[in-house]
């Protein structure tokens, strides 16, 4: 290794021939890691122990020498270890930058930030897979053989008006030469909901009623006969006791996932393959009373992707990706009926009466059993094709180094939406008492609604088409010490939904540049000339530089015999990108159709015109300028370490501008392009591995924290605390909660409060600015954001010994925060909301005799708009940790799948949020106000190699 | 290889080709196609200038316009009528007195960032741009610019007689003018800008209208407007020697004139006496008069283009059909409570004999509607205005006794005809108005005679004025009032009753109300009427009961900020030059 510059590249086999002279050693590259070998002479085996890890930014492949951006990729082997019906559920946690909060609901996914999401709406970052903008839901993990985030400037500006929030690359398994292998997976899965909360039962829940009429001074509703029948269940038509959420929801629920891949190649082509079914139910129960039918809510979905790289020549490539996804979602029509459960009372209604109907009352004139049972049936089909071709011709053979590239991507989806709906007749019943006695006399038997049979409707819902058409010339090359990287590059976009008005178009020419001195020093360059189909015509483009710069300490000469560096490496970055979310010609004032008028005295109407909204003066793009200062180190070849801290300004973010002009402008007034908002932080990464003789382990984590600041922002506000500049996005602001009024000579002396008229047991108030008014103008900021934690992090802890392995995936976040606000949970009661155990055992309500102890505010029935004041009252902690995965796995030994003619068997178990330590009972924290109940998912499955 | 290549390059760009039509740059940027009309194509068309005028009728203030949120009428906060529903802005927040600064504008009784703003911008676009029309003759447009202009004075009038002086805008505003001072005119000085737009717009228009243009504005309407603004102007909430509320806007005479001057009692007794001139000489305009009363004045207010509404203004084509109707649109709340109309209005309508109406005595008080024989015995208006006991209705006699069908309970809250009455204007019987033409009679011609008989009396020539208040009661055949047989002060509360007769449920008495200040009136507690009838509907006894609906401002919780509204805090907070009016 006395001449770096003498290099050789390997055949597809692996094999190369290099002429050594004298002791040294040989450095072996692949991308994303080098490999020090020192010569022994003769023929050598040098083994490399692991896969080529590399970042992709959906234009190029990086590794750890050639990165100078920011950018973090989780890769198939670790993937696979959590992978589920999610492509999400595997990146909790996981990749350091890239905020992943769960939602709740059937077809949930969930919530992206990446550092912060620095823009007051539209925060989603950019999904691209294979090179070009799609969608991943529908995709696999096990067919992903990597996940890159682009977090900083220079990698952001690749995608420039539309990278500003971040890009996630997903990039999909390819084949290899002289190969052929077939794996077969199946897993069956259970969900278990929990974290629910229980309810009062019927007698309680008449009880409080009547405790809320008499704090509300209204009459009570239920004798203590009535308590009576309810507890002593006698009358259950009249004075019933439903538990809904034991009649409406199952305890669990049962899906199946089934995959085939085949992969490999022969001297020119290469394929993968991969065939996903997968289905899964619903949490219903009482969804089988028709016979044709079943509501169960019902999710199949088929998929199949085919990934070819066919070697047309030695200098020309084709690669053409292919994947289809056949889908279908059956629920009742009333959709995700869950609702229901936790709203009705025990006490409301039976669920059937004996007149056969179903129960119902004058104020839930709906049946939550009734609204899963006899509602029919709604089907959304849906098919999708993501196709793409790309050819890549090397003319080396005319100028070294010199490629060109031209690439056609067309997707294509529709949702299909069939429903086949009834409606149902339901007895309202009202029994009659003796105003003396109490005894009922007689029952009052009304029937609402008609059961009719089902109607058939359907439409089309959804539609996307998207096209993009890239081409590229490169030039490649590296002249001894000298490396030199650049291409220019042609893109269009366009992509076509239902509904014109959202038809987005994109288009950018690009130059990269790359100049690469002997490994040790890295410079990039990105000018990216985009635009978008938005902005106002003759300035649609914008120029989103970057620059980075890199230095590989490592491989400085000083430290070129240092043993246990393996890689010590300092980037810095700047880089522009851009985001637009607004809609069409918000630059122009257009003539509509206005409100007509009727003159004659025939009553003869006209049209009216009127001119629109003002126009936005200066429409641009949000501009995002990125900086970034990272650090890689990896050590002993079992430790790695990366960190970066950054800072974001965002700049020309559309606000509204309402709070500047005069409504006397008799017009509604344009929006700015002047909302400022700074996001600063730090992420990193750590990962380690070892072992002890046969017991391997790794230990790793990942970190971000982010902390937001808004700069500009147009509101009015009378007192400045009051101000949302200079606050995180997503800060809570609220009233501060200071205990209860114990009685009405307490609310005569304490400041008035304006929402709604209080009395003793509701919720009391500090008067911030005092002006002994309790008004819009106390609420200030507390906690932090609801949007998003400041710290978010993942830990992750592998265990194998001989043939079984254990690995789990620990999630958590800090700084965050939430409100309590959930109907009947949280908040009970008042207009015929339920009753939470929560409320009504678990804590202490606010009564004449628990004042002094009290913890909540007086039961009441009516609206409280007082009470219900987002005030220091609601506000949670809503940080946590949780365990999102585990993996535990045997694989049988070698012999025995050996004489099964197999390559390799594997049994597992799985488990996906098994646990979790938060401060927010009965809810989720990343999902406060979602009915839809928190899953517990548990796996068995097998995997077969052939 | 090189033919596969060959034919594969042929796919690929066969591929490339038909999944778009190949287009580069802004070319490939285009927006999808979509309307395009700007105020240069519109103002290229009489067509569609004529639109945009249009659009400016259409800002023009409705009865039923929910500017009290939740179909609530402006007579609810006077003592014609009470609602007795508990959602809307009338209880909510004016009853509660829950009113602030802070509260959302479209529930107040004028919604100040969309209630007139919108429509004078409209007019001043239409203005600005109407001369470039190529297919407008001269004339044309200035009569179309004239009807904008009294659309705008309108607006302003309303504002006005709402929250006092206002900002100017003379012009509209495009992105990047100086927007950072509007300012309150004085109340003097808005007058001024009113009494001008009418000035100019009596100018152009025309008297009357053809039945093609019926609907537009005319001259007629430009100069009684003068006079309502004129009237408005000269009483003493805003023509006193003190402000009605100190504060900042009353020191810089935002809210007042500064003082009291008998001359704008005059001013506005010349604006009318020029409408009246006006009139003489060309006609086209008289009260209904075909010797019905009952009818003459339900046609009055009713009927468009009967030569007696001045300015009619029309939100909506038709009445709903009934009230289970898709149409049924406002009639709606009627059955939860907005329109039980007050013992005390019913108590003002007199005998037809022109003797007041006494529960003392038993000859009124056993037969306070109809007589034994069941002929009305009242002012015919009563009729009406009110649905009372006994009269006609829906083909049947109206039973609001306690148990009868349109009263069944004598629940006080949240029911049809909680008082004991129910409003009858506009709404008759429901089936009469049904799919009838709708307009709201902005301004009638009574009007301009009773503001002329109070602008008189208030001059010294009240031997006058009785003449004039006498027109408006022979129409109904109510006998005259004997000339000068009441002092200055009787005739003045006379003519506000006949105000109040007359125009119930027409936006009058609430600012009649608030320009003469009557905290007297507005602190009243109100009364309901409960009819008992042992016999289902044959004889009744009569319980008179106060309205258990407390308004904040009966009584000690007076405040005279109550006559103008607040203005919104976001607004003063926008640091425009805009001040508070007092007590808010």
């Amino acid at each position: 290794m006395s001449d770096p510059s003498k290099h050789v590249v390997s055949e597809k086999d692996g094999t190369f021939y290099l002429e050594v002279l004298g002791q040294g050693y040989v450095l072996v590259k692949v991308p994303g890691k080098e490999y020090k070998y020192a010569t022994t002479g003769g023929e050598q085996t040098f083994i490399l122990s692991e896969r080529a890890l590399v970042d992709n930014t959906g234009f190029s492949e990086k590794n750890s020498i050639s990165k100078t951006q920011a950018i973090s990729s989780v890769h198939s082997d670790f993937l696979s270890q959590f992978n589920d019906n999610s492509v999400w559920q595997s990146l909790y946690g996981t990749l350091p930058g890239l905020t992943v909060l769960q939602q709740l609901g059937w077809n949930a996914t969930p919530t992206l930030y990446m550092r912060g999401g620095a823009t007051f709406s539209g925060k989603a970052p950019l999904i691209i897979v294979d090179g070009f903008v799609r969608g991943v839901d529908k995709l696999s993990m096990e067919e992903v053989e990597s996940v890159s985030v682009l977090k900083d400037g220079a990698a952001t500006a690749l995608y420039g008006a539309q990278g500003a929030n971040g890009v996630i690359v997903f990039t999909t398994k390819r084949g290899a030469y002289k190969t052929r292998n077939v794996e077969v997976d199946y897993k069956f899965g259970l969900g278990l909901p929990w974290d629910m909360p229980s309810f009062v039962d019927a007698a309680t829940y008449a009880y409080a009623m009547n405790e809320a009429l008499v704090n509300d001074g209204l009459p009570k509703r239920y004798t203590d006969r009535e308590i009576d029948a309810f507890r002593s269940g006698k009358y259950p038509e009249l004075y019933p006791d439903v538990d809904w959420m034991d009649v409406g929801l199952r305890d669990f629920t049962t899906n199946h996932q089934f995959g085939v891949s085949f992969n490999g190649g022969g001297d020119n082509v290469r394929y993968y393959t991969y065939i996903n079914y997968q289905n899964g139910l619903g949490l219903l129960k009482n969804t089988d009373l028709n016979e044709k039918y079943s509501t169960q809510m019902r999710k199949n979905k088929l998929s199949a992707r085919v990934n070819l790289d066919l070697d047309l020549t030695k200098s020309t490539r084709i690669t053409l990706n292919l994947f289809g996804n056949l889908g279908e979602d059956h629920t009742p029509s009333t959709g995700s009926p869950v609702a229901g459960f936790y709203k009705v009372p025990s006490s409301a209604f039976p669920i059937k009466t004996e007149s056969g109907h179903w129960g119902a009352s004058d104020k839930i004139k709906s049946n939550p059993v009734a609204d899963v049972a006899d509602v029919g049936y709604s089907n959304s089909y849906s098919r999708e094709l993501q196709s793409d071709i790309r050819l890549k011709q090397d003319f080396s053979r005319w100028v070294k180094g010199l490629s060109a590239e031209v690439a056609v991507a067309y997707d294509n989806r529709a949702v299909f939406r069939e429903s086949n709906k009834k409606t149902y007749s339901y007895e309202v019943l009202v029994p009659v008492l003796d105003d003396t006695s109490g005894e009922i006399l007689s029952v009052s038997r009304n029937v609402f609604g008609e059961d009719k049979s089902l109607t058939y409707s359907s439409s089309l819902s959804g539609q996307r088409m998207s096209s993009t058409l890239e081409g590229r010339i490169s030039y490649d090359r590296t002249i001894r010490k000298h490396g030199i990287n650049t291409a220019v590059i042609y893109r269009q976009e366009s992509s076509v939904p239902l509904g014109k008005a959202a038809t987005r178009k994109y288009q950018s020419m690009m130059i990269l540049g790359t100049y690469n001195y002997a490994d040790r020093y890295i410079f990039d360059l990105v000018a990216n000339y985009y635009g978008s189909s938005v902005l106002p015509k003759g300035d649609r483009f914008d120029l989103y530089p970057a620059v980075s710069v890199a230095w590989v300490v490592s491989n400085e000469n000083f430290l070129n015999n240092c043993a246990t560096i393996d890689l010590l490496k300092l980037r810095l970055s700047y880089g522009r990108s851009g985001f637009n979310s607004f809609g069409y010609d918000l630059d122009q004032q257009y003539y509509t159709g206005g409100n007509g008028y009727y003159f004659t005295s025939s009553n003869k109407e006209y049209g009216g015109m009127k001119l629109d909204v003002l126009p936005v003066k200066d429409l641009t793009s949000q501009l995002s300028e990125r900086g970034n200062v990272g650090l890689d180190i990896s050590l002993f070849s079992s430790l790695s370490v990366t960190m970066d801290v950054f800072h974001e300004r965002r700049s020309r973010i559309l606000q509204s501008a309402g709070s500047l002009y005069s409504s006397v402008l008799g017009t509604t007034t344009s929006q700015k392009c002047d909302g400022m908002v700074d996001a600063m932080g730090g992420d990193g990464a750590i990962n380690y591995k070892g072992n002890l003789g046969e017991f391997r382990y790794n230990l790793g984590g990942s970190f971000s924290f982010v902390t937001t600041e808004v700069k500009q922002y147009h509101s009015n506000v009378e007192e400045t605390y009051t101000s949302k500049i200079g606050k995180r996005l997503g800060q809570f602001f609220g009233l501060e909660a200071i205990g209860f009024f114990q009685d009405e000579e307490d609310i005569k002396t304490s400041p008035k409060q304006t929402f709604s008229a209080v009395q003793p047991g509701d919720v009391k108030y500090k008067d911030q600015n005092g002006d002994k008014k309790i008004n819009s103008n106390d609420f200030r900021a507390f906690g932090y954001s609801t949007l998003m934690p400041e710290i978010y992090y993942g830990i992750n802890i592998g265990f194998a010994w001989r043939n079984i392995g254990l690995d789990m995936q620990f999630q958590g976040t800090g700084n965050y925060s939430a409100v309590l606000k959930k109907s009947g949970v949280y908040q009970p009661m008042s207009g015929g909301a339920n009753l939470s155990e929560w409320y009504w055992s678990e804590n202490v309500r606010w009564t004449e005799n628990t004042k002094q102890t009290a913890n909540l505010p007086r039961l009441t029935t009516l609206a409280n708009q007082n009470n219900t004041e987002d005030s220091t009252f609601w506000l949670a902690d809503a940080s946590y940790f949780t365990l999102r995965n585990v993996y535990l796995y045997y694989n049988l030994p070698q012999k025995l799948y050996e004489k099964m003619k197999l390559s390799g068997l594997q049994i597992y178990l799985k488990g996906e949020n098994l646990f979790r330590i938060d401060k927010i009972k009965y809810s989720n924290p990343d999902h406060i106000g979602a009915l839809y109940p928190d899953m517990r998912m548990l796996y068995a499955g097998i995997n077969i190699k052939f | 290889m090189d033919k596969f290549k060959l034919a594969f390059f042929i796919v690929l760009s066969s591929f490339v080709i038909s999944c778009e039509d190949l287009r580069f740059g802004d070319a490939f940027l285009e927006k999808p196609a979509g309307n395009e009309d700007n105020l240069d194509s519109v103002f290229a068309r009489k067509v569609n200038a004529e639109q945009a005028l249009v659009a400016v009728y259409a800002t023009l203030p409705d009865f039923y316009s929910g500017q009290l949120s939740g179909n609530e009428f402006l007579e609810s906060l006077t003592d014609l009528n009470n609602t007795s529903r508990d959602a809307g802005a009338v209880p909510k927040l004016y009853y509660s007195g829950q009113l602030t600064s802070s509260a959302a504008q479209g529930q107040l009784r004028f919604n100040y960032t969309s209630g007139g703003w919108p429509g004078i911008r409209k007019a001043w676009i239409f203005i600005e741009n109407v001369d470039r029309v190529p297919d407008m003759t001269v004339e044309e447009k200035n009569i179309r610019k004239a009807e904008a202009k009294l659309i705008m004075a309108i607006h302003y009038f309303d504002m006005l007689r709402s929250f006092g002086g206002i900002p100017w805008v003379g012009r509209s505003y495009k992105p990047g003018d100086d927007m950072s001072d509007f300012h309150r005119m004085t109340v003097e000085e808005t007058v001024g800008k009113i009494t001008g737009l009418l000035d100019e717009a009596a100018y152009y228009l025309p008297w009357t209208t053809s039945s093609l243009d019926d609907g537009r504005m005319t001259k007629a309407a430009a100069m009684a407007l003068k006079v309502r603004v004129l009237l408005f102007v000269a009483s003493p909430l805003f023509n006193d020697d003190t402000p009605y509320m100190s504060g900042q806007a009353a020191d810089e005479l935002l809210v007042w004139y500064g003082n009291k001057d008998n001359r704008r009692w005059q001013d506005a007794v010349d604006a009318a006496e020029a409408f009246l001139e006006e009139l003489k000489l060309r006609g086209g305009y008289a009260l209904v008069d075909t010797g019905n009363p009952r009818e003459d004045f339900r046609k009055a207010y009713f009927n468009r283009g009967n030569g007696e509404v001045l300015i009619s203004t029309r939100a909506r084509a038709k009445y709903p059909k009934g009230k289970n109707d898709d149409e049924a649109f406002f009639f709606a709340t009627n059955d939860f409570g907005n329109a039980n109309t007050t013992l005390d209005y019913v108590d003002m309508f007199q005998m037809s004999n022109g003797d007041e109406f006494d529960w003392n005595n038993p000859a009124h008080a056993s037969y306070p509607f109809f007589d034994v024989n069941g002929d009305p015995v009242r002012d015919p208006r009563l009729y009406e205005s009110v649905t009372v006991n006994g009269d006609d209705y829906q083909g049947r006699k109206a039973a609001l006794w306690i148990g009868g069908v349109d009263r069944p309970t004598d629940a006080k809250t949240k029911t049809l005809a909680a008082s004991g009455f129910c409003m009858r204007k506009f709404r008759q019987d429901i089936y009469s108005a049904a799919g009838k033409f709708y307009s709201f009679p902005y301004l009638r011609l009574p009007e301009i005679y009773l503001s002329y008989a109070e602008a008189l009396n208030e001059c010294g020539r009240s031997e006058e004025a009785y003449e004039y208040l006498n027109k408006v009661r022979r129409r109904v055949r109510m006998p005259d009032i004997e000339e000068n047989s009441l002092t200055k002060e009787e005739l003045r509360e006379a003519i506000l009753r006949e105000r109040a007769l007359e125009f119930g449920y027409e936006e009058v008495r609430f600012y009649d109300l608030v320009r003469w200040k009557r905290e007297d009136i507005f602190k009243k507690k109100l009364r309901g009427l409960d009819i008992v009838s042992k016999d289902k509907g044959k004889t009744f006894e009569y319980r008179q009961f106060e309205i258990p609906v407390a308004r904040c401002w009966q009584g000690a919780g007076w405040s005279p900020k109550w006559y103008l509204c607040p203005f919104p805090i976001s607004e003063i907070n926008k640091k425009h030059g805009l001040i508070q009016n007092p007590g808010w």
